[in-house]
């Protein structure tokens, strides 16, 4: 059964394991999604619930012929949002601090700096240590930036699913991604763990 | 384009678009080394690609949590009214007279806190994308040109529109600004329109674009007008409710009580004076008094949709004991 048919078995029909197999589907990419987000598994954990919580409550809400999962995101970012309000837990280090003053938006020479040398052996960098200096990254970028990033390349939506999230225009998402992805560029040149710097 | 190659490789297009792009690429190979450049730039982000673990048994607590909430929301059933007598009215009616002496000033302070809050997210909307056009421009806001079609604060709302930064020409207006009643008939021009446009009707587009909202004017540096260079400053002044066109030059929005001042930090305040806190700039006049671009980089001079940034004469006050 496809997402909308086991939401809308529940709403009809009260189908308890319809919720229960919905809940099941989305238990690990909903999580990552939200740990991601608010950066603290247990507010990650009360945020799951709380979306699934507003699912049910608003599955009346929900119309036929649309898509199940921009729905269930836009709930879950409002309610990552709301954690996050309630929290007061707001970074306030941004990425914006460590980037050059000189106005440079030439992605290609960063692509360039970042792929013209193989790393030597000794400096070769750990996997996992890179791979949470890139979480850390993406959680220091500016609030609107990180939304982008975290919709579009972590959890694959597409452009126009993550404007209608994030109610803002398509073009938005488009040049906040990118914005996203040169800070992370420059962000990356600057990091001891690159080995090309 | 290039942020349709990002989209191509992330398949985060729309199917007509995947294919405009897959058309462009069999036949440019340029785009297509840049397309390589960009998927190798996205490689670091690539290790953290993988699904956090969620905690064992997260499912069943979120069903369980689900029907424990919706069994608690359940109100218990209400007992059936008895029938009313003369003395419930009397008290009813004595509390409904109480509650309406306090209800309708209140009501009036709640109308003025919902429409200066919507204002506010408008003001913080359009920071937004000012912020996102000032990363892909050098660090520069959209520049208010010296002469021509595009020489009126105003011009912020066109160029922001035109590149995709804001959508709906109602985050514009100030829910309490006289230009809410007409929202339905208000667009922000095109920038063709502007350059098409001549004499009045100029005049008139020049008035009208900026919508409720007024727009940092630029500053003097070596006798040459200077676009706002975004450098994320708490007391600038980048936006606010527009002023009036004659002194003093408070904002009418909000009753002409105060406005709303979005700062380069992206923080928004409620002012009632034309000065931001911690600070003695007069956010609607530059150092030397006038409705004219600043004359340093940290004078911000915040002008209507129509104004200009023209170069006056700057008259430098002379310091005591010295002869002007």
């Amino acid at each position: 059964m496809s997402d909308e048919e086991l939401l809308l078995a529940h709403r009809d029909h009260a189908d308890r394991l319809a919720f229960t197999e919905l809940v099941r589907r989305y238990e690990r990419e909903l999580y990552s999604y939200l740990r991601r987000y608010l950066a603290d598994a247990s507010m990650a954990e009360d945020a799951f619930q709380a979306t699934f919580l507003q699912v049910h409550l608003k599955s009346d809400q929900f119309e036929e012929g649309r898509k199940f999962r921009p729905w269930l995101y836009t709930i879950a970012t409002n309610q990552a949002i709301d954690a996050q309000r309630r929290n007061k837990r707001h970074r306030s280090v941004s990425l914006d601090r460590n980037t050059k003053q000189q106005g440079s938006d030439d992605l290609g020479s960063l692509m360039d700096l970042l792929v013209s040398k193989e790393p030597t052996p000794d400096a070769r960098v750990d996997a996992s240590q890179q791979a949470e200096w890139i979480r850390s990254a993406v959680e220091d970028l500016p609030e609107s930036l990180g939304e982008a990033v975290n919709l579009v390349y972590y959890q694959g939506l597409k452009y126009r699913e993550a404007a209608d999230i994030l109610k803002i225009p398509v073009g938005t998402v488009k040049s906040r991604l990118h914005s996203a992805i040169l800070k992370l560029n420059e962000a990356w040149m600057q990091s001891p763990l690159n080995s090309n710097q | 384009m290039r942020d349709h190659l990002i989209g191509y490789l992330l398949d985060a297009l729309d199917p007509a678009e995947h294919e405009m792009v897959e058309a462009r690429l069999s036949r440019d190979p340029q785009l297509k080394k840049e397309l390589d450049l960009i998927s190798r730039a996205l490689k670091p982000l690539e290790c953290a690609k993988g699904h956090f673990d969620p905690p064992a048994g997260l499912a069943e607590r979120t069903c369980e949590f689900v029907v424990r909430q919706t069994q608690v929301m359940i109100a218990p059933p209400t007992p059936p009214r008895s029938r009313w007598s003369m003395a419930d009215f009397v008290v009813a009616a004595g509390i409904f007279f109480a509650a309406t002496m306090l209800f309708f000033p209140a009501m009036n302070q709640s109308r003025f806190a919902a429409r200066l809050s919507g204002c506010q997210d408008n003001l913080r909307k359009i920071g937004s994308a000012l912020t996102d056009y000032s990363v892909l421009h050098k660090g520069y806001f959209p520049n208010v040109a010296g002469e021509g079609a595009h020489s009126a604060a105003g011009i912020y709302a066109s160029k922001l529109f035109e590149q995709g930064f804001l959508n709906g020409s109602n985050v514009v207006i100030c829910p309490a600004s006289s230009l809410a009643e007409q929202a339905t008939d208000f667009r922000v021009p095109t920038l063709q329109e502007l350059k098409a446009a001549r004499g009045e009707q100029l005049a008139r587009l020049h008035a009208q674009m900026g919508g409720s909202y007024g727009y940092n004017l630029g500053y003097v540096a070596d006798g040459e007008y200077q676009p706002t260079r975004n450098l994320r400053r708490p007391a600038f002044a980048l936006m606010s409710d527009a002023p009036r066109n004659v002194p003093p030059y408070h904002s009418l929005n909000h009753e002409g009580c105060g406005q709303n001042v979005l700062f380069e930090d992206l923080h928004v305040q409620y002012l009632t004076t034309c000065k931001a806190h911690g600070c003695d700039d007069d956010i609607f006049l530059n150092d030397s008094g006038q409705v004219a671009p600043g004359l340093h980089l940290h004078d911000a001079v915040i002008g209507a949709s129509h104004s200009k940034p023209e170069m006056r004469p700057v008259t430098i006050p002379a310091l005591p004991g010295q002869s002007r």
